[in-house]
This record gives C-alpha cells, structure tokens and sequence, in this order.
C-alpha cells in the first residue's frame, strides 16, 4: 500500500471505526470482543485495500459479520440453554427502560451468532432482507426464518419487549 | 402488532449500541497486514514445495446415482488440487476455504464454508453457506456445485448439522454435528444438565445416514462443544466439550459414548481440544492439542485414567500405526514418540518458518495415494 493509500484507510479508520464498534458491540455483546472484532476487520479491509475500491464500508460490514457469525468448528451451548427464571416483565416506572436495554442485552446473548447477527442488521442497520442476506451470503428465506425464529425467542427471552409493545 | 414490536426493538437496539468506542490505529492493522503477508508468502512457498514432490491423485467423480467406492484407484488423471485452509493461517476466519491448484500454482477460493479432505484425499466433505447444507464430492472436482452429493440440508428432519469436519480414518464415514441441545434434568439443581448431541453419520460411499443421540450429564454445566469425532476403533463417538459455571471459568471434558449413544467414561482435558483422529490405533491413548490455529502443544493420555503420558510441541494431527503421532508446528510437520518431547523426522515445509496448512491425517496409514502433504 503506497502512502496515499495509506491516508485513504487512515481517514476510512478515523471516520468509520466508531460506528463498526458499535456494530461489533451489539453482535458481541463484549467490549473486548467487539474491539477485537473490529481490529480483525480493519486489518482485512487493509489488506484489500486497493481492490474494494469505492465500497470499504460495505466491505467491511460483510467482513465484520462473516468474521463474527462464523467460527472454527465451535458453536455456544450458550444460545441453547434453557431459561429457568424469564426476567421481571417491565415495572412501568423510570427504570423501566435501562432495564428494557439490560434484558434485551441479555437477551441477544442466547441467540445463535447468526441470528444475532440478522437482527443487527434488520433492526439495527435497517437493511432491506435482500441485502441482508447478500451480505450474509444466504438466501432472502434463510434470513426470513432467521429473523422470524429469533424474534420468537426474544419474546420468550425478553417479555419486556412484548409486554411495552402490548401496553402501547 | 408485529410493527411495534419491529419499532421496540429498533429503539431498543439503538440504546444498546450507543457506547464509546475506542481509538482504532490504521497503523495497528497496516502491521497486521504486513505480518500476514510475509506468513502468506511462506505458506505458499512450502506448500508449493510439498506438492511438487506429491503423488498423484487419481480423480473419483461422484456421479448422480451411488456413489463410487472413495477406495476406488487406477486412474491416471491427476488432481488439481491441494487443499489449503486460511483459517488456520489468518487469526481470523472468513471462512474462505481455498484449494491449491496445481497446475497454475495459485490458490483458488472455494464457495464453500468448509471443506475437509477425507483421509485419502479423494473425497472432501463440504458445507455451504446455506446453514446446515452438507455435501460430499470428489476432490478434483470441488469447485463444481453440481458435483456435489448433499447428504444433509437443515430443512429435513435431520436437523441442522453442522460439518464436524471428521472423517472416520478409513475415509468410509463422515460424522456431523445435527444439533446440541443442553436441558435441566427433573428434580435437579441448575448443575444437572443433560446434553444431547446428535450425531448424524453418513457412509461416504452409499450416502446412507443415520443420528445417533448422545446423552450425557456433565459434571458442570455444559458451555460449548468443542467438537464430535469418531471413538477409539472408529465404532463409537466422542464428544470433546467445554464445562463449567461460566466461559470464563469452564474446563474441558473429553466424553466418551457406546455406539447406542449412552455416555461411558469421560477425561478432563483442561483447555485443550481434539484431533479429528485422537485416538491410537489400539483405542488406549488419545491426543489432545491446545486449542489455538496452530504451534500449540500436544499431550497425550490414557483413556482409562486420563493420566498423561506424553508432551510435546505441536498440534497433535493424528497417529502411526507404531504408537506415534505426528504433530504439526509451524511451518513443519514432525513425528514424536511417545515418552519424548522431541519432535523427530521434522519436515518443513515452508523455509522461512510461516505458518504450515493443509495439513490432515491424510495418509498417514499408508493409505495410498495420499491426499494433500504427508512426511
């Protein structure tokens, strides 16, 4: 990468890198793990540099996600444990909404990575489901099913959410 | 209903991701770059080196109706390809498999999320990016989608495997992961869990499958699965997985089941996982590696005790019919005898030191011809 290259990725780094972070935090669900995530992906976006051309961000979007839903040969018990004690519906009162956000955070935890990751980008980047899943390099029904099985255990895992959608 | 629901959880979501990001330096991931070029460079220079000395391949196609023997031998065209995994080479993992292709001498990307070579190097077992479609095809021919034998799609009641990427040694079967579930036991406190794994069995050659449950109640609650392969002798199961109260402070058990499913013994093997063939060719001993891409070390235990009675450097690939096993450092790949440290008959592969892939139990019994790199 020649020194004019290497201003361009500098300034994508210091105009982008915030919001992929955010991004990673919510697939994640870790400080550490996002920051890593995002480190991962800044060094994949430079090592392409010059062939992604205009599109960075794009690309480092799809590389961002592929890195996280993926994994060698590991998968999570966690997203398959079952939930003995659902947490306290929302009580009505100021606390109400940190505790919409803690539960739901919570909630995004035992999810599979990948249906982490569709929500992310459903509701969250507000991506239309073609792209979604071009970007995820599955079909517009993988992410249909994704999307409509993680919502499901959301509002098991998170009645919260239900329970202010209802009152509303 | 659903609308609102949408709305919430756009808000909600909004709120979660609204915290401080951290300063990313461009010149932490231009150096990170630069590392894995030069790593990159090796590899293929080893590889490259490896493959100029390899026998032939003869082609096997896997033709629509039943499957050709993977024994099958004789034919003189020989394949194209290598295989190579980034994954093991790149801290991170795209999941772009990628194949060495002999006669340009570059790497070709797969479409595929995994591809594994089975022992003979003939067959490779492949998943697609549609979750839970699994394939097997010949290996000159695996970049050819319509090549491909699917022997597990997540639509059908075999659930949604996931490829395990293990092959029994003699390449007759692969094993894959359909589904893990973990379920409180009745009248239990929230430490009796019971997992099930389903392991879904397929014959390579006729395609047939079956799943095979396995039940079994670890001594701490289950926290990940590390990975499924085949038992001592090739008939049984064996489940390498991560136990305790939390990831953080979790420990690894290697669990042991009949060929009904039904639990038998277990070992602790601490942070460590397992080969794709762990297990010595008289059942008594098993390999465990440490978990990292690659220049880990190996130890050795016995199965009745889980006593330890060797070590050395390197990740553990599989074993020799002498109570050997060979072990794949960095850039080389070596064979150590069991009670010595030593790594012996160590061939490197990639001159420079870098970073060694593609790298399987290819035939390390002798199977001929042999698939990808072998001592």
């Amino acid at each position: 990468m020649d020194a004019e290259a290497e201003a361009e990725f500098g300034r994508f780094v210091t105009a982008r890198s915030a919001a992929l972070f955010r991004t990673a935090y919510l697939l994640t669900g870790d400080r550490h793990e996002a920051e890593d995530l995002v480190q991962a992906t800044l060094e994949r976006v430079a090592q392409r540099w010059r062939r992604i051309g205009h599109s960075p961000e794009a690309y480092a979007r799809r590389v961002l996600y592929h890195l996280q839903v993926e994994r060698w040969r590991l998968r999570s018990f966690r997203r398959e444990m079952p939930v003995d004690q659902v947490p306290e519906a929302g009580r009505g009162d100021h606390a109400a909404g940190a505790d919409l956000r803690v539960s739901l955070e919570a909630a995004l935890g035992k999810l599979t990575r990948r249906q982490r990751a569709v929500l992310v980008l459903r509701y969250f980047e507000d991506l239309p489901e073609a792209e979604a899943a071009a970007l995820l390099d599955v079909s517009v029904g993988t992410i249909r099913s994704t999307a409509s099985r993680a919502l499901a255990r959301l509002r098991v895992l998170c009645p919260e959410l239900v329970h202010e959608e209802a009152s509303q | 209903m659903s609308t609102d629901l949408d709305r919430r959880l756009r808000e909600v979501l909004r709120e979660v991701a609204d915290v401080p990001a951290p300063e990313f330096a461009p010149a932490a991931a231009l150096a990170g770059v630069r590392r894995r070029r030069r790593r990159v460079t090796a590899l293929v220079a080893g590889v490259t080196a490896v493959v100029a000395a390899a026998i032939a391949v003869p082609a096997v196609a896997l033709r629509p109706g039943p499957a050709q023997p993977a024994a099958s031998t004789g034919s003189s065209v020989v394949a194209g390809y290598v295989f190579a995994n980034p994954r093991i080479v790149q801290r991170s993992n795209l999941g772009d498999y990628r194949v060495f292709d002999r006669r340009s001498g570059r790497y070709v990307a797969t479409q595929w999320r995994t591809a594994v070579p089975s022992p003979d190097g003939r067959l490779v077992a492949v998943s697609a990016w549609d979750y839970g479609k699994v394939g097997i095809v010949a290996a000159d021919r695996v970049l050819d989608e319509a090549a491909v034998r699917w022997v597990a799609n997540s639509l059908d009641p075999k659930g949604d495997p996931w490829i395990s990427a293990v092959w029994s040694a003699d390449g007759s079967r692969v094993l894959l992961d359909a589904g893990v579930s973990a379920s409180l036991v009745d009248g239990r406190t929230d430490k009796g869990y019971q997992v099930e794994v389903d392991a879904l069995v397929v014959d390579a050659r006729t395609l047939a499958s079956r799943v095979v449950r396995l039940r079994s109640v670890p001594p701490d609650p289950p926290v990940d699965i590390r990975k499924i392969v085949f038992g001592p002798g090739g008939k049984n199961f064996a489940v390498a997985m991560d136990v305790g109260e939390t990831p953080a402070r979790s420990d690894g058990i290697l669990v042991l089941f009949d060929e009904r499913g039904s639990a038998t013994a277990q070992i602790k093997i601490g942070r460590e996982t397992v080969p794709d063939q762990p297990f010595s060719p008289d059942g008594r001993l098993v390999a465990v590696h440490s978990d990292v891409a690659y220049g880990g070390s190996t130890r050795v235990l016995t199965l009745s005790t889980g006593t330890e009675v060797g070590r050395s450097d390197g990740d553990a690939v599989g074993w020799l019919d002498d109570h050997r096993y060979l072990v794949r450092t960095v850039g080389s790949v070596g064979v150590v005898e069991l009670g010595s440290r030593r790594v012996l008959s160590e061939k490197r592969l990639a001159p420079a030191g870098g970073d060694l892939t593609g790298v399987w139990p290819a035939a390390l019994r002798g199977t001929a011809p042999p698939g990808a790199i072998v001592l």
